[in-house]
């Protein structure tokens, strides 16, 4: 895979004849893209009135709680939407919510931060924990109340209600600190890298401190609803990792808004007026699937999700709002172990009920030896069960079982999520990994490199194919982009070899300029590229203004084509849009 | 019974007002898609030759989707929100609120041989019972009156690795087959006889040294036979009656005490562990009946045999070659043994690719060959090579010449027998110096109820 690519040398007339194939796609109208800003918010963040059936009073008026069955979404995705999408002969295109610069603009389900801007490890250490209170640890006895059970989940736990807000309180049940750890740490990964994700933060108490509110009773999808008393609450915390007299938990902070069950990895909500394109078509949500290999978010399904609405005025006349999509409860992250062994090993390899791995495993007599086959605790990170770098192979990466955004991911898509997960340096890893709060300093450094180290293989998959360059800018007569590949190290230095070509409209092909490439510290890459002077008469998107810049770097076999109006020497050129092709 | 038509109403109406709920309406007012400013995408060719076929796939498509899949989903949907599974089990634990979760499980079960009937049913198990220490299994199969199968069986632990059991079975079927007794019985002569097999007995189980256990019970059987056969194949009796074929015994069933005893001696540890070691198995039954027949002796008989086997993991994982050698004798200690109860080959264990019953005499030897390795968490595949077959009287007539050939590939789950799945196929011969051709294929898809 990846990580044991090699490159050779690649000629520069190779360069471009991969750059004049790819230019043979260019219609006879050069003008891809319109002459305006790229869209960088989506409309669904807008505030949208909603239609209440008669009787209903505006505060009470929502989109309906979706109720996710646990058996049917994993029946339906593991026997009858599969064989349902194929005898539809269902293809799916490019994702639908990408705009003119191949970026999926902020919205209600993401929001570009890390890359995006300037981000601090101790931004990506905080997350979401700066938008409102944290849970005080040092609360007086009976301080936290608890005033409701964990219906379901992984782990056990409860929520507190301290002062009018909510914290569930989850507790590692085995596997040391790694479940509470976990959920911390990948909720600070989902939200840097601009997914919604909530406050989850490691936190230590003293059983005087939780208060039981009468007549509690934990109610979950299966098994019998059960009475929480001081006996349950004391089994469970029995569970709990330990520092002294404290307890150990996850704080995971309530939500804003109220709460509208999962969201679906596929179709619409039919009442969130917003809701017009179908989720499977989403890069936010089929980029996810890259997010979720680094991490092994095998546990990756609807309801690890949550919808959340947004009145503009909660208390108000006004039925108006909107719906923000969440990631949630991410405590499967990082070698999350079963009571089935061999669930355990094929986690992130193979679904639960995966009928290839089934067929192949029968056909081929078991010769050939898998992952699962292969793998074995590590002595140091044995709480991290068998979460590891060795035979991760991110186009092979599963979940639990399969999810229809995830199996729309195009190229594209994959490489849009690498190229953010590219932003994070060593030292954002080791922030988020803090969050953790590893009582055995072991576990953070096995966590980090084991994290880095995945990211190394997963950013060598997606920038083999299309092109690593982005943040572009034109300034001073250049065109600048950065090499995220290089940038990051990902290839050895000896594997760049740079190229460009500049088309302007109206000019024969073989009169495209070929200026020369330069390139400097942390992947920056320019190309000289001056504005001409045209006709001042000429309409600002005329046809004749447009001017198509292909850069190949030598190791993805795709350029980044970057699409211009040339406005003339005193306006300069305009960036109007970006495209990848894989070839 | 239920309506299907009411079943359907019943399931469109609940996907009907799970989309009529809430408080907003639904699907009005959706805002127009955005214009994100990427280009429009080229249609494929793939998009445009995909067309003819989608039309011709379509009643295909519409049946799985309407008919299978959102039907189905409707009902699981409405069991889990309406806690069906949880209702049935506080039925069956009587309301026992403190349960353990899974106290009570069930599975349906179905097993289709070719060449006998087919059977649909469930198995079903209750753990902690009126005690921690105590369970009950039931298997429970049919395919019409003709055929009845019910199996029960209630454990008891006195420690981790010993327990008492009391365990019963009736099976009623018209499908048994016969083919004549020795080892050139031929394929052809397949008779069918009506038969009733029930049984009640009571053992001890203890499991000691790695995965070697040893296992006592005594009980009473009981065998009747019944006029008729099936599936339009000659009745035993019919062929008895023309003396085209003898099988002894037949016509006089038995009432009969009964002891056994199966020691198990072996080597290898519970998975994960691999799977190489050694494997010895003895066994032997002692049948005694109580009806005696005017003019005769009343009938007894011993069956007793064993087996020797090694097994090499051969990378560790699972992926094992084993050897093993099986014999087993049937001699009477009065008159005569009804040849139900002869030393048999065929069915689960030895030479599976005939069916159970095909080949029956005094003696059986068998050595196989057999490749096991895992395809997914709880099924393996299994490949296997036998040669053996039924001889006389303390194997008076065996030659390796007179051995069959049995060999097959397919599934078994590797974890509790009781609700075990199989998928097999394999084919038989007739004995290597009589033509060896291959004259028997089995398949077998289904579960089995092993307990």
């Amino acid at each position: 895979m990846g990580s044991e690519r090699t490159f050779g040398l690649a000629p520069a007339a190779l360069l471009f004849a991969v750059l004049g194939a790819s230019s043979a796609c260019v219609h006879d109208d050069p003008r891809r893209f319109a002459l305006r800003a790229p869209v960088l918010r989506d409309q669904d963040l807008d505030y949208v009135a909603l239609h209440c059936k008669q009787g209903t009073k505006p505060k009470d008026c929502a989109p309906e709680e979706y109720e996710s069955s646990f058996a049917w979404d994993a029946a339906d995705n593991s026997l009858f939407r599969p064989p349902s999408y194929a005898l539809r002969l269902k293809t799916s295109g490019e994702a639908l919510n990408v705009n003119a610069f191949d970026e999926v603009p902020d919205s209600s389900w993401f929001v570009n931060r890390i890359g995006a801007k300037p981000t601090t490890p101790e931004e990506v250490f905080d997350g979401y924990c700066t938008e409102g209170p944290m849970l005080d640890q040092n609360a007086p006895d009976g301080g936290w109340l608890i005033d409701h059970g964990k219906d379901n989940g992984a782990n056990p736990g409860f929520r507190v209600n301290v002062k009018g807000t909510k914290y569930m309180l989850k507790i590692d049940e085995a596997q040391g600190e790694r479940a509470t750890a976990a959920t911390s740490i990948a909720s600070r990964f989902y939200y840097a890298a601009g997914w919604w994700a909530p406050c989850d933060a490691i936190v230590y108490f003293k059983r005087s401190q939780l208060k039981l509110k009468p007549g509690l009773t934990i109610k979950a999808n299966t098994g019998p609803p059960k009475k929480f008393d001081e006996k349950l609450l004391d089994s469970i915390l029995e569970k709990a990792a330990r520092r002294g007299e404290l307890y150990r938990a996850a704080a995971s902070r309530w939500l804003p808004g109220k709460p509208l069950g999962p969201f679906r990895y596929e179709s619409t909500r039919s009442d969130d007026p917003s809701d017009v394109i179908d989720h499977e078509h989403r890069r936010d949500l089929r980029g996810a699937r890259v997010m979720a290999a680094w991490l092994n978010h095998f546990d990756s399904r609807e309801q690890n999700s949550m919808d959340t609405w947004h009145a503009e005025e909660p208390e108000g006349t006004k039925a108006r709002g909107y719906v923000r999509h969440w990631y949630i409860d991410l405590g499967d992250c990082f070698g999350s172990e079963w009571s089935v062994d061999g669930f355990s090993r094929r986690h992130g390899h193979s679904y639960i009920l995966d009928f290839r791995w089934i067929l192949e495993g029968f056909v081929t007599l078991g010769i050939p030896r898998r992952p699962w086959d292969r793998a074995t605790h590590d002595e140091v990170g044995d709480i991290f069960g068998y979460f590891t770098a060795r035979d991760f192979d991110p186009d092979e990466w599963k979940g639990e079982y399969p999810n229809p955004a995830f199996q729309n991911l195009k190229e594209r898509d994959g490489a849009w999520a690498a190229r953010i997960i590219a932003r994070f340096t060593p030292a954002h890893v080791d922030a988020a990994v803090k969050a953790g709060n590893f009582t055995n300093p072991a576990h953070h450094k096995f966590l980090v490199d084991v994290l880095l180290a995945r990211q190394k293989i997963l950013l060598a998959r997606y920038f083999s194919k299309v092109s690593p360059l982005t943040d572009l800018t034109v300034r001073d007569d250049e065109l600048c982009a950065v090499d995220l590949a290089r940038a990051t190290g990902t290839y050895p230095e000896g594997s760049f070899h740079y190229a460009a070509s500049v088309t302007r409209a109206g000019r024969p092909r073989n009169e495209d300029e070929r200026p020369t490439v330069t390139t400097g510290p942390q992947g920056r890459t320019c190309v000289a590229l001056a504005s001409r002077t045209l006709d001042s008469g000429l309409a600002d998107d005329d046809r004749s203004r447009y001017v198509v810049v292909r850069i190949a770097n030598g190791s993805a076999p795709g350029p980044l084509v970057v699409h211009l109006y040339d406005l003339g020497p005193t306006r300069g050129l305009r960036l109007v849009g970006i495209e990848r092709p894989d070839h | 019974m239920v309506n299907p038509k009411k079943l359907l109403v019943f399931v469109f109406t609940l996907a009907l007002s799970a989309s009529a709920a809430g408080n907003v309406r639904a699907e009005d007012d959706k805002r127009p898609p955005q214009d994100y400013g990427a280009p429009p995408e080229d249609t494929t060719a793939g998009d445009v030759v995909a067309w003819p076929f989608r039309i011709v796939l379509f009643p295909v498509w519409l049946v799985m989707e309407y008919v299978l899949r959102q039907p189905i989903g409707a009902l699981v949907r409405a069991a889990e929100s309406g806690r069906w599974i949880q209702t049935a089990e506080d039925i069956f634990t009587f309301g026992h609120k403190g349960a353990p979760l899974g106290q009570f499980s069930i599975f349906p079960s179905a097993l289709f041989d070719f060449g006998l009937k087919p059977s649909v049913g469930f198995n079903a198990r209750w753990n902690y019972i009126g005690a921690d220490e105590n369970s009950i299994r039931l298997h429970a199969g049919t395919w019409g009156p003709d055929w009845v199968s019910v199996r029960g069986s209630d454990t008891y632990e006195l420690s981790k690795d010993e327990n008492v059991f009391l365990e019963g079975s009736v099976v009623r079927r018209r499908d048994n087959v016969f083919f004549g007794i020795g080892p050139f019985s031929r394929q052809d002569d397949r008779a069918r006889y009506a038969s009733t097999v029930g049984a009640v007995a009571i053992g001890h189980s203890r499991s000691f040294w790695h995965s070697s256990a040893v296992q006592t019970r005594a009980g009473l059987r009981t065998l009747l036979f019944s006029e008729g056969g099936c599936c339009d194949d000659p009745t035993l009796g019919d062929e008895v009656e023309a003396g085209r074929i003898v099988a002894p015994g037949y016509g006089r069933g038995y009432r009969a005490v009964f002891q056994r005893v199966d020691l198990e001696l072996d080597s290898r540890l519970p998975r994960p562990a691999p799977g190489s070691g050694v494997r010895a198995e003895a066994h032997e039954e002692s049948v005694f009946t109580t009806d005696p027949i005017p003019g005769e002796e009343r009938r007894s008989w011993v069956k007793y045999g064993g087996s020797l086997g090694a097994a090499v993991d051969v990378t560790g994982e699972q992926r094992v070659l084993s050897v093993a050698v099986a014999a087993e004798l049937a001699d009477p200690l009065s008159g005569s043994i009804p040849f139900p109860d002869l030393a048999s080959l065929g069915g689960d264990s030895l030479m599976p690719a005939f069916l159970r019953g095909r080949l029956v005499d005094r003696s059986s030897a068998v050595a196989s060959l057999q490749y096991r390795w895992p395809v997914w968490v709880y099924l393996d595949g299994v490949a296997h090579a036998a040669v053996g077959n039924v001889f006389g009287e303390h194997f008076s007539n065996f030659d390796v010449k007179s051995t069959r050939l049995s060999t097959g590939v397919g599934f078994r789950s590797n974890g509790d027998r009781a609700s075990g799945f199989e998928l097999l196929f394999a084919v038989g011969s007739e004995p290597f110096d009589d033509r060896f051709q291959i004259d028997s294929f089995r398949l077998v898809i289904g579960t089995h109820h092993g307990f």
